[in-house]
């Protein structure tokens, strides 16, 4: 009898079981879309070097009775000793020690920092501004956050089965919304901070945008602007000193000090990156920084992002609004970026600026600029304009930055 | 809620180009100071010494590799 008993345990033990036991569906679903992921990664090219983790990750965090995703459980005790109940799963480890704390996000900001050549923004330096109008997708899709939680029975804030997602709209509406910043990392500590429980969707949401940049940028560029302007060369940009490109991520640093230290994680691990990059004197540590580390933390980050893709709250109505909303704040953004280029040059015709290189405002370096380089090509084969649409492309990655200082200390206060 | 949507976005928007309008100005100051004072050296031309004939020979041998293919 013990013999069948124990076949009986054994059974009960399966991920066949598993997958029939309540919610079991929903593990087979996020399973199916890990491996859409891994598939699209590889065969279509999507970002593979965060899709494939990320869809790995899926799959083994929806792995029955494996728990790789759990959480560490601790308890405080009256002293205020903190000891271990049980240790979670090796991602829940992950995603607690990088994720959650938002450092993953941060030290994949100083690779950023660390392969970035600031140069042809210090070359030029009114492009900044171009960089900041893209932010505007980012404001406009939290309004439409804020919009869409009035539909009745539709909610980001609460669950179908009466969950709080969230502590108010404000907190899932910035999240979203920094999405159209078009940058995986600052949209990844924003929302830790913010919503953590929409991780996966707006992670997802964010990293396919940016590789769907060629695809979704060009017809707004080509609508917003004449084929005169596109044609517009740019005065070549001067030379940059050393020094120039040393003391600048010193003073960016002391102005995000002094006037919003909520982005100084994000600014100033990107512009320790950068020093470390430009002092010549460090490149053991910014080749480092730039390749090893970023590496192994990109590994890290993407499992994590993975066991977030849970079917509580990806396989919701709420996903197909916040990659809506996502696509929104892109476009807008590339719109705003293009528009207030053409708006600079009527206010100062003496040394033009090719609209095309405002839509590069959206941060995803350096993918966005090449969109804008390709454009460019394609109305006038002679008219490089790449290292003029790199200026705005690593001014969007600032200004994203400080998009993300910004929602990060307004909305804890506006949102209660 | 949707009031202060609007204004996150209005505020939001104004420090986003407040900052960078500020970081514009900072960099042109700090671009007219360092080359007004710390302009950088020209570069002299480092000029080989006259030893460097096998130099030469690989080159010649690397242009004759890269004409063939």
């Amino acid at each position: 009898m013990q013999f069948f008993d124990s076949l009986l345990e054994l059974w009960r033990t399966t991920g066949i079981y598993g997958f029939l036991q309540d919610g079991g569906w929903g593990n087979i679903v996020m399973i199916a879309v890990g491996l859409t992921l891994i598939y699209l990664a590889i065969k279509k090219g999507f970002e593979p070097l965060l899709l494939i983790p990320i869809g790995f990750g899926a799959v083994l965090s929806n792995i029955p009775f494996a728990e790789i995703a759990s959480h560490t459980i601790r308890t405080v005790g009256a002293d205020g000793h903190v000891s271990v109940d049980v240790f979670g799963g090796f991602i829940g480890q992950f995603y607690d020690m990088g994720v959650a704390s938002g450092l993953f996000p941060l030290l994949i900001f100083m690779g950023v920092g660390a392969m970035t050549d600031f140069g042809p923004l210090l070359a030029n330096p009114k492009t900044l501004l171009l960089g900041a109008a893209a932010q505007f997708g980012i404001f406009f899709a939290l309004f439409g956050t804020v919009i869409l939680e009035q539909i009745p029975g539709f909610s980001f804030v609460t669950a179908a089965d009466g969950t709080q997602l969230a502590d108010s709209i404000l907190h899932v509406a910035g999240s979203i919304g920094i999405i159209g910043g078009a940058d995986g990392p600052t949209a990844i500590f924003t929302t830790a901070r913010l919503a953590p429980q929409y991780l996966g969707p707006i992670a997802v949401a964010a990293y396919s945008y940016m590789a769907l940049v060629p695809i979704i940028q060009p017809p707004i560029m080509k609508a917003l602007t004449s084929s005169a302007e596109r044609q517009i060369k740019m005065e070549q940009l001067r030379h940059v000193t050393k020094t120039e490109k040393i003391v600048f991520p010193l003073i960016v640093l002391v102005l995000c000090i002094l006037l919003l230290p909520s982005a100084t994680p994000l600014i100033g691990m990107l512009m320790f990156g950068n020093l470390l990059k430009e002092c010549m004197v460090t490149d053991r540590l910014s080749d480092t920084a730039q390749n090893a580390l970023m590496n192994t933390v990109t590994i890290m980050l993407g499992l994590s992002l993975g066991s977030k893709m849970s079917a509580h709250v990806f396989l919701n109505l709420t996903t197909l609004g916040i990659l809506l909303l996502g696509l929104i704040a892109f476009m807008i953004g590339t719109a705003t970026g293009v528009m207030l280029a053409k708006l600079m040059n009527k206010l100062s015709p003496k040394s033009p600026i090719n609209p095309l290189i405002g839509a590069a405002g959206v941060s995803a370096v350096p993918m966005a600029a090449r969109v804008a380089n390709k454009v460019g090509l394609d109305e006038n084969p002679n008219n490089y304009l790449l290292m003029h649409a790199m200026g705005p492309n690593v001014a969007g990655v600032i200004g994203s930055a400080v998009a993300a200082g910004v929602l990060l200390a307004l909305v804890p206060i506006l949102g209660g | 809620m949707i009031n202060v949507g609007l204004i996150i976005m209005a505020v939001g928007m104004l420090v986003v180009f407040a900052f960078l309008t500020i970081m514009v100005v900072m960099m042109r100051a700090m671009s007219g100071l360092i080359l007004k004072f710390f302009p950088e050296k020209e570069e002299p031309v480092p000029v080989r010494a006259a030893s460097a004939g096998a130099d030469d020979a690989e080159v010649a041998v690397a242009i004759a590799a890269a004409c063939s293919l």
